[in-house]
């Protein structure tokens, strides 16, 4: 180790043995967004959401919500499946349906699944062992970390006194946290995560070729991240409605990495299920004997 | 490329996919500067997030822009504190004894690298770390930054020297 070059590639070699492959920057901007933190507004540390996907359905924003769905999913319309005509500005095909089955309060929760899906150099896909699970009631969430079949942590979301309370579970370190949050979750109503994804669709590049997913047949499309920030052109999401329901069934987040033995990163949520039967606890804070609370 | 005068302009509007790209520019950085403390990339993953969720909150009490990366690493270097505290409370024997790399630990000269980084100036730290780690030219880093070519590359070379001193050190 004699000269700067050496250093270079010192630090070149130090970054791939650091540095994770993939950006978290998504899932920062998917934390603030589902917290609705501001930069005016000074938040002592402890006081944030620890995770980064949800859906969380506040009772007082059920109704913007429709609201807002109705507006936002409003402008689109997907045509029959043989590849008509699937944008107009008139049709409020995929709001309305959402629309109607809060209404009538059919849909009752949503359950899905996240994980992480490298793309190898020779183009193999391999999927994250770590796998999320989400359960959305109407004013209350959790979710489940497992790392493979082992269930990492678990966390839940309840409403109380006007706020909302994180108890959250380490089963590695068999520690708990109890975090309150003042208010509500601001501008993180119970489709947030939905919201911006599906909005994009107005802008799409494209519609994507008809798919079976689960057995059901979908209808998808396919933008550039460029359109939505400070993205590079290659980076794509995708996302998949079911034709009948017209629901969310899969959405893609597609992140070329070509400097590294990986070519990309895609983010999958997936195994939609809009009317779960979740069990009664399903949203009950339950302690292990034996955890100790620690201070986050 | 957008400086992070503009990106930190649009987060302060509550632009969250400007300040998406602010995390992308500086990730790996702040990630070396965690796992620096902790020794555990398994353990820096949410000391990292945390890091710009804060950075984020308290945005508006950054005064120079151009001091965003010192800012930030001053952030990442007090959470991971913070959470090496808290880790050594916790720690069990089965922890200790696990393969470094299924832990998520790094090597020797990983870590004296990154001993030798956390000894460098904040900005000549900031300077290397942008031009290795996220592969930024010269001219990109001082445009980013908000610092003259001239200035930036002293900044590099200087860091390299101190770094070449380091390691030498660290040989003997």
């Amino acid at each position: 180790m004699t000269t700067h070059d050496d250093i270079a590639k010192r630090m070149q070699r130090l970054a791939d043995e650091v540095c994770p492959h993939e950006s978290i920057a998504d899932a920062v901007v998917d934390r603030l967004s589902e917290r609705g933190n501001t930069p005016n507004r000074t938040l002592p540390y402890g006081s944030r959401l620890a995770t980064w996907p949800s859906l969380q359905w506040a009772p007082v924003a059920l109704a913007a919500t429709v609201v807002f769905l109705a507006v936002l999913l409003g402008p689109f319309r997907i045509s029959s499946q043989d590849g008509g005509d699937w944008l107009t500005s008139t049709s409020t095909a995929y709001g309305q349906v959402l629309t109607d089955a809060l209404e009538k309060a059919v849909v009752k929760g949503v359950t899905f699944r996240e994980t992480t899906v490298i793309v190898m150099s020779d183009g193999k896909h391999h999927t994250s062992s770590t796998v999320g699970k989400q359960f959305i009631a109407r004013d209350r969430y959790r979710r489940d970390q497992y790392e493979g079949e082992r269930l990492h942590s678990r966390q839940w979301y309840v409403p109380n006194n006007g706020g909302m309370v994180q108890t959250g579970l380490a089963y590695d370190t068999k520690t708990y946290t109890v975090l309150r949050h003042e208010g509500s979750f601001g501008d993180t109503d119970p489709i947030a995560r939905l919201k911006f994804f599906v909005n994009l669709v107005d802008k799409a590049d494209k519609r994507l070729a008809n798919r079976k997913i689960d057995g059901v047949d979908c209808i998808g499309f396919e933008i550039s991240a460029s359109k939505y920030g400070d993205n590079p052109e290659d980076w794509k999401d995708r996302i998949w409605f079911d034709a009948e329901t017209k629901l969310p069934v899969r959405m893609e987040r597609e992140r070329p990495r070509k400097e590294t033995q990986f070519e990309a990163f895609i983010r999958v949520q997936d195994d939609f299920n809009w009317q779960p039967e979740l069990p009664e606890d399903a949203f009950l804070p339950k302690i292990p004997e034996g955890f100790e609370q620690v201070e986050r | 490329m957008r400086s992070d005068k503009e990106l930190i302009a649009a987060s302060l509007e509550q632009d969250r996919v400007a300040f998406g790209g602010l995390v992308r520019r500086y990730e790996k950085m702040v990630f070396a500067t965690v796992v620096s403390i902790l020794g555990d990339r398994h353990a820096a993953e949410d000391v990292v997030q945390d890091t710009f969720i804060a950075a984020y909150e308290h945005l508006p009490s950054l005064r120079r822009s151009e001091a965003f990366g010192p800012w930030l690493m001053q952030i990442a270097r007090r959470n991971a504190l913070r959470e090496s505290r808290r880790r050594k409370r916790f720690r069990s024997l089965a922890e200790d004894v696990a393969a470094p790399v299924a832990n998520g630990q790094l090597s020797e000269v990983s870590r004296d690298l990154l001993k030798g980084l956390n000894r460098l100036p904040e900005h000549e730290r900031v300077a290397i770390m942008l031009r290795y780690f996220e592969n930024l030219s010269v001219e990109s880093i001082a445009s980013v930054t908000g610092r003259t070519v001239g200035t930036v590359t002293k900044q590099l070379s200087r860091a390299r020297t101190r770094l070449l001193n380091w390691l030498k050190e660290t040989q003997k």
